[in-house]
């Protein structure tokens, strides 16, 4: 089960990330700064994760969450590239870029999150 | 082409390097502090911080770069598991943590993320 449950993460976090990888070469592409593709993954990804906390696929569904949880929208969210763009945002002096930069992560995920939670509860009843 | 298996088998790698750090780390249950994500988090932030310093400085193959960035650490550290951890935190009034997590993830991410940058510049710059 442990060796299923690794291989469900990985494939998810494949797919995650090519999603991702992709958003950010289709933003970059229609001329848009590339922040934006960390923006509508990372958001994307809160919205859905709320979603399943909302289901109760954690407690409920082991290998689904393993693999859409914490594979899939693991791999296409991502913290790493947030931060790098803040400190680099803050290095260039694009002050207001990254205003609206962390207020659209930080804010906006927190109530797509909740928006997420409220409507797979909603589902799961 | 080089790129996209890249990602994929990075992704892959991410995410299960993520999932082994959960279970590593041990955890009180569903209103606990969060650390195993903070610390993939904080080390993917620093990490990318420094391979992009040194890429500032040095050439290498853009399929690595974005295998290692984009693939593995991106999938690595995940937004969508803090904001379903911040939610958690919360449901269950842990209103002190919850300010602390993301205070830790979002400042500390980005410190470190700077600091990574700085370390992979070197002392040349």
């Amino acid at each position: 089960m442990s060796v299923w449950l690794f291989a469900l993460v990985g494939a998810g976090g494949t797919i995650g990330s090519l999603v991702r990888y992709g958003a950010g070469r289709w933003v970059t592409g229609k001329g848009k700064a590339s922040f934006y593709g960390t923006l509508i993954v990372n958001l994307a990804g809160s919205f859905a994760m709320g979603m399943l906390i909302g289901l109760g696929l954690e407690s409920v569904h082991r290998a689904e969450y393993a693999f859409f949880g914490i594979g899939v929208l693991g791999g296409l969210t991502t913290y790493s590239t947030l931060n790098v763009q803040k400190a680099t945002m803050w290095q260039e002096g694009k002050r207001r870029t990254l205003a609206f930069y962390i207020g659209a992560t930080y804010l906006g995920g927190w109530i797509l999150t909740a928006a997420g939670v409220g409507l797979g509860y909603l589902l799961s009843t | 082409m080089r790129v996209v298996f890249g990602i994929a088998i990075a992704g892959f790698l991410g995410a299960v390097s993520r999932y082994e750090i959960s279970l590593l780390v041990p955890s009180a249950g569903e209103a606990a502090f969060p650390w195993a994500t903070l610390i993939v988090n904080l080390s993917g932030s620093f990490l990318l911080g420094a391979l992009f310093g040194v890429v500032s400085r040095r050439s290498m193959p853009a399929w690595l770069v974005e295998s290692v960035g984009t693939g593995f650490l991106g999938s690595f550290t995940t937004f969508s598991a803090f904001n379903g951890q911040l939610w958690e935190l919360c449901q269950h009034r842990a209103y002190l943590g919850a300010a602390a997590y993301v205070l830790l993830s979002g400042l500390g991410g980005w410190l470190l993320a700077s600091a990574g940058l700085a370390y992979g510049r070197g002392k040349h710059s």
